[in-house]
């Protein structure tokens, strides 16, 4: 093993470290997980026959290009150590860091901690009157959202790489569940949705598991697809997966189901060089979007659109003109906002939630956070939501492979997507669908569904490698 | 870019291939697009917020505000009304509202038994409203203070004593049908409380508390409260001694005569203002819904039984006892009118004192012999006598004199087919020939106050010009309001009116009057010591065949300067009935006690 000259750096670069560390920086940290040093990408010879497979099957393409593939490997490696190391400290002796993202860890802790105190101001009332527990929800969302924190712990430390595995599985699993839950006694109507899957003493909702099986899929595929993913017939493949499933997911949930699209479209974004279909997607939205009321009338002309669905677009429109029909949630989510001003109510000061807007604790929950806490309480709640999403960015940037990348890409479009659109649906920007806060949102499956996602972005930091 | 390509050996167990990956500068310039694009949205949604939050947040605010707020109302206090000299008419007293809001109820059963024992109500009445589910339910209102803190006492939970007004009227059935009484909602219902309603009311103030969407109140929520504005004192020219004596004389007369009612109106006919309004039979404004009170004749008790009898709805008696009947109703005047014919005669310079007139004790107008009071006729006399002798053919000859336009241009300039303003609702208009139909008998039977009606206020308004140098007065009680603390005070002005008469014939007038008092038909309603003018009436009561009669009397003193007059109206007198002989001796009586009183000094030494 000579990759230290590779690196281009210094011996003394990794001198402080056990001789092994001193493979080279992408595979620093798999010491410890001595299996998983077949998957070092730029070894894949050595990888391969680790794995016990005959090395005949290796293309001999391969081979020839080694000394060519560990040229490019070590001039990209010296691109990543510039991005991530200050070089103004040469002669300060660097170490290899595992990059575990504690900023990211504790923005999680603190954007679920700041859930628990929103949802037990935003429900302590009603709780209070149904259940005679002020605590009821928050309890609940606390002990779940523990546990999902353990998950999550562990998950950070696994490997990523093993979860790809289970990606067809869990796909699979998520037509199976999707199925279950609408043609059979097992779905639990709440609500009058059909969104819940109950299984003897739990009871969850398999959205939120399609959205992290979908994240894992299309990062598998998308990987293997290499740069098959820049042409046009690839980004058709990735459709015919994602689109079926979101179609099922949308019937009985449609704002998930734009959710699991936004994902896929998000992930494909990043993967695919192409330009003009996601120009062309994006416009079409805009149009949609600007005319919504003229085509929604049209489609409910041909039947597409139900009545309700017209309805809400409506609503949207003029929620004023629907004060007590479809227009009284966005509507008290609006006086809520509206009558937070500046600095806010103070908190647990919020009135709206005292029975006025519906459910204050779930996906009106924003609406609370801005009527006590006001525009800068909400400001500060999108910065941190912000800083979370940089922080994707950070790690799919610096991801070890594109695997790592594509996982976080779609964890982070999900994240993003979900808080754009809450906030969206709570300011009556767009129409009206139930979409939940992340970490804030009371919600069990959410919550712990959050957190495995934030473990394997977590497990993707975790694999980076940090020169200083 | 694209040649930049770097191997990677991919991991997945299915790949049997080495893939070609995609280049990681695409990916992050990708990720850093797709980043800036999710941040530009989280801005833009930031954007929206400041929409809704700041420049929009007044809007909402409102709307939230009006949703969560519900209202108490504090009653105001209303104004007080005084006399001229500060006695208090009508007052507030403290009295209590009794409401449950159901869902602080704990023990509902002790609770209905309490508030049905203790109020006085049956318990299926208490019961439904206890057991209502609604925010708040009144049981009782206007309950006496002491029972409200006896059940104060009892510290039911969700059972709620509220403090409240009620109108109070220390003089009970005082001037009754002139202050007039308050509703439930401590609103005027009839006379001054309602006409100065808008001074009397005050504002309410409020109690905004905040309330779930159930709209049950938030415990520890923040309370606004918005004072209320006690409402103004009024002050009227009533004089609460004159009223009280004239009151006292209306019933005695009333029950001497077995009338159905008498009124007395006693005025400054100087500015109109009204010292002291009786219509007995009165009523207690402190129960004001209460019929047949103070029947102190058999007449007055019969008319009540009638009326009972004939199926009269409640309602129709009560209004008919609350009626003002100097100001809502009319009559025909009589012989008290013949000042008004005298006073246009002597202006039009038709008749001067030392006419002669004759009187054969009828007179004959075209096809009709109208008949004279004395059957025998008066023989001859002047026209001072003719006055004096309350003669109807002499006033007969000056109306024919005047001609039916002349005495109909003196009839509307004496304002005599307006209303008189007076600031009580519900006054009541002349009834008046129409120009075009009075021939020479109408004009006839106008001239000694016949064949048309005007209400006892127009014809004390129109004397008092007649008398007072000329000018027309407005009739009222409101002299001022003033604000409870006594910070604010608006004087109320009634104009001097147009001169509707010259002087001189005021002052002839003044003449003729005082004659008739002290030496004609008015010599009962003389009093030693001061000068009195005055004229008599009788007048029949349509149909004339029922032999139904008004008697009045109007005076005034003293009578070269008159700062008091007085009009007594007796309803169908039983036995004499004649103005001169029972309505004079009562002004008389009452100038006795009053004229000392409002400081008018006995003259009679020096004149004549």
């Amino acid at each position: 093993m000579v990759k230290q000259q590779r690196t281009g750096q210094p011996a003394s670069y990794h001198d402080q470290r056990p001789p092994q560390d001193r493979q080279g920086p992408r595979q620093v940290k798999r010491l410890k997980e001595h299996k998983d040093r077949r998957q070092r990408p730029m070894s894949g010879a050595s990888a391969e026959r680790e794995r016990g497979r005959p090395p005949s099957r290796e293309p001999s393409l391969v081979r020839e290009k080694q000394a060519v593939r560990d040229e490019r490997m070590m001039r990209e490696r010296q691109m990543a150590k510039e991005r991530t190391m200050e070089q103004a400290h040469p002669k300060k002796k660097a170490k290899v860091k595992r990059f575990y993202d504690y900023s990211l860890l504790f923005t999680i802790i603190f954007l679920t901690v700041f859930g628990l105190v929103m949802i037990y101001s935003s429900s302590s009332y009603s709780a209070q009157l149904k259940f005679g527990d002020a605590g009821y929800y928050m309890k609940r969302q606390g002990l779940i959202a523990l546990g999902g924190f353990f998950v999550m712990l562990v998950i950070s430390k696994m490997d990523y790489h093993f979860f790809a595995r289970f990606a067809i599985l869990a796909y699979l699993l998520s037509y199976v569940l999707m199925i279950l839950v609408m043609a059979t006694p097992l779905g639990v109507e709440l609500n009058g949705k059909k969104r819940w899957l109950q299984l003897g003493p739990v009871q969850f909702q398999p959205t939120e598991l399609v959205k992290i099986a979908l994240i894992l899929l299309l990062a598998v595929v998308i990987t293997q697809m290499g740069t098959k993913i820049n042409k046009p017939k690839a980004l058709m493949w990735i459709a015919v997966l994602a689109v079926p499933i979101a179609g099922l997911v949308a019937k009985n949930n449609l704002s998930s189901g734009i959710i699991i699209m936004g994902i896929a479209f998000v992930m494909c974004f990043v993967a695919c060089k192409l330009v003009w279909p996601f120009i062309s997607c994006v416009g079409l939205a805009g149009l949609v979007m600007v005319f919504a009321g003229p085509i929604a009338t049209a489609l409910e002309k041909i039947g597409i659109v139900q009545g309700y669905q017209l309805d809400r677009i409506h609503v949207w429109l003029d929620p004023e003109a629907y004060p007590q029909d479809g227009g009284y949630q966005v509507l008290q989510g609006l006086y809520a906002i509206g009558s937070g001003g500046l600095v806010g109510k103070g908190l647990g000061e919020s009135i709206q939630k005292m029975g006025f807007v519906p459910e204050a604790q779930n996906d009106m929950v924003f609406s609370i956070i801005c009527e006590e806490l006001g525009i800068f309480g909400a400001i500060s709640v999108i910065l941190i939501f912000l800083f979370m999403i940089y922080r994707f960015m950070l790690i799919a940037s610096n991801a070890p492979d594109l695997f790592g990348a594509m996982l976080v890409v779609g964890v982070m479009g999900h994240i993003a997507i979900q808080v754009i659109l809450n906030i969206a649906v709570v300011t009556n920007t767009i129409p009206n669908t139930g979409i939940t806060l992340p970490f804030i949102s009371y919600g069990g499956t959410s919550v712990v569904f959050l957190m495995m996602e934030m473990g394997m972005v977590l497990s993707v930091s975790d694999q980076i490698k940090l020169q200083k | 870019m694209n040649k930049k390509v770097t191997m990677h050996r991919t991991w997945v167990g299915t790949a049997q291939e080495p893939v070609m990956n995609g280049n990681q500068t695409c990916h992050r310039g990708r990720t850093m697009v797709l980043y800036l694009l999710l941040s530009l949205m989280m801005i833009g949604s930031v954007g929206r917020l400041f929409y809704l939050m700041i420049c929009r947040s007044q809007y909402y605010s409102a709307k939230a505000e009006d949703l969560h707020q519900r209202e108490r109302a504090i009653k105001a206090a209303r104004g007080r009304i005084l006399d001229r000299n500060g006695q208090v008419l009508a007052d507030n007293r403290t009295v209590c509202t009794i409401s449950v809001i159901h869902n602080q109820i704990k023990g509902p059963e002790e609770t209905i038994a309490v508030l049905s024992r203790e109020l006085e109500l049956s318990e299926e009445e208490v019961r439904g409203k206890v057991e209502k589910r609604s925010s708040r339910e009144v049981i009782a209102t206007n309950v006496e203070k002491e029972l409200g803190d006896k059940i104060r006492g009892f510290k039911l939970a969700g059972v709620k004593v509220d403090e409240d007004y009620k109108r109070y009227y220390p003089y009970g059935s005082l001037a009754s049908k002139v202050l007039g009484f308050t509703g439930g909602d401590n609103q005027g219902v009839i006379g001054l409380e309602v006409k100065y309603e808008g001074y009397l009311k005050g504002t309410n103030g409020t109690i905004l508390t905040l309330a779930d969407a159930a709209g049950v109140e938030i415990e520890n929520g923040k309370e606004e409260r918005l004072e209320p504005i006690p409402g103004n004192d009024l002050i009227t020219s009533l004089d609460v001694n004159i009223q009280q004596y004239a009151q006292q004389l209306a019933y005695e007369t009333m029950e001497r005569k077995n009338a159905k009612g008498v009124s007395i109106l006693v005025m400054d006919p100087r500015d109109g203002a009204i010292l002291a309004l009786v219509n007995v039979p009165e009523f207690d404004l402190n129960d004001p819904f209460t019929l047949d009170q103070n029947l102190v004749s058999e007449s007055a008790r019969l008319k009540a039984a009638q009326a009972e009898a004939e199926g009269a709805s409640k309602q129709d008696r009560r209004d008919k006892m609350w009626r003002n009947s100097c100001v809502s109703d009319t009559y025909e005047p009589g012989s008290t009118f013949k000042i008004i014919t005298a006073a246009a005669g002597l202006e039009a310079g038709v008749v001067r004192l030392e006419d002669r007139f004759s009187c054969p004790g009828f007179r004959i107008v075209e096809d009709r012999r109208i008949r004279c009071h004395k059957v025998g006729g008066h023989g001859g006399e002047d026209f001072l006598q003719g006055m004096m002798n309350s003669c109807n053919p002499v006033l007969i000859d000056v109306g024919q004199r005047l001609g039916v336009e002349g005495y109909y241009s003196y009839f509307e300039q004496f304002g005599l087919k307006e209303k008189t303003g007076i600031d009580i609702p519900g006054e009541a208009s002349t009834i008046m020939h129409k120009k075009d139909a009075m021939g020479p008998v109408e004009l006839a039977t106008v001239s000694f106050g016949q064949s048309f009606q005007i209400t006892p206020i127009q014809l004390v308004a129109t004397v008092s010009s007649i008398i007072n140098g000329g000018r027309r007065v407005t009739p009222h009680f409101g002299v001022a309001v003033e604000s409870s603390d006594g910070t604010w005070i608006r004087s109320f002005s009634y104009p001097q009116g147009k001169q509707i008469l010259s002087e001189e014939t005021s002052q002839t007038m003044r003449y003729i009057l005082e004659k008739v008092v002290a030496e004609g038909s008015g010599k009962k309603a003389a009093l030693e010591g001061f000068r009195i003018g005055g004229k008599t009436a009788t007048s029949e009561k349509l149909p004339r065949s029922l032999k139904r009669y008004i008697s009045s009397f109007i005076g005034f003193a003293p009578a070269d300067d008159p700062q008091v007059i007085a009009l007594i109206t007796i309803d169908e007198p039983e036995g004499i009935y004649y103005g001169g002989t029972i309505a004079a001796p009562v002004i008389g009586e009452l100038f006795r006690n009053i004229l000392p009183f409002l400081g008018i000094q006995e003259t009679v030494d020096q004149g004549r």
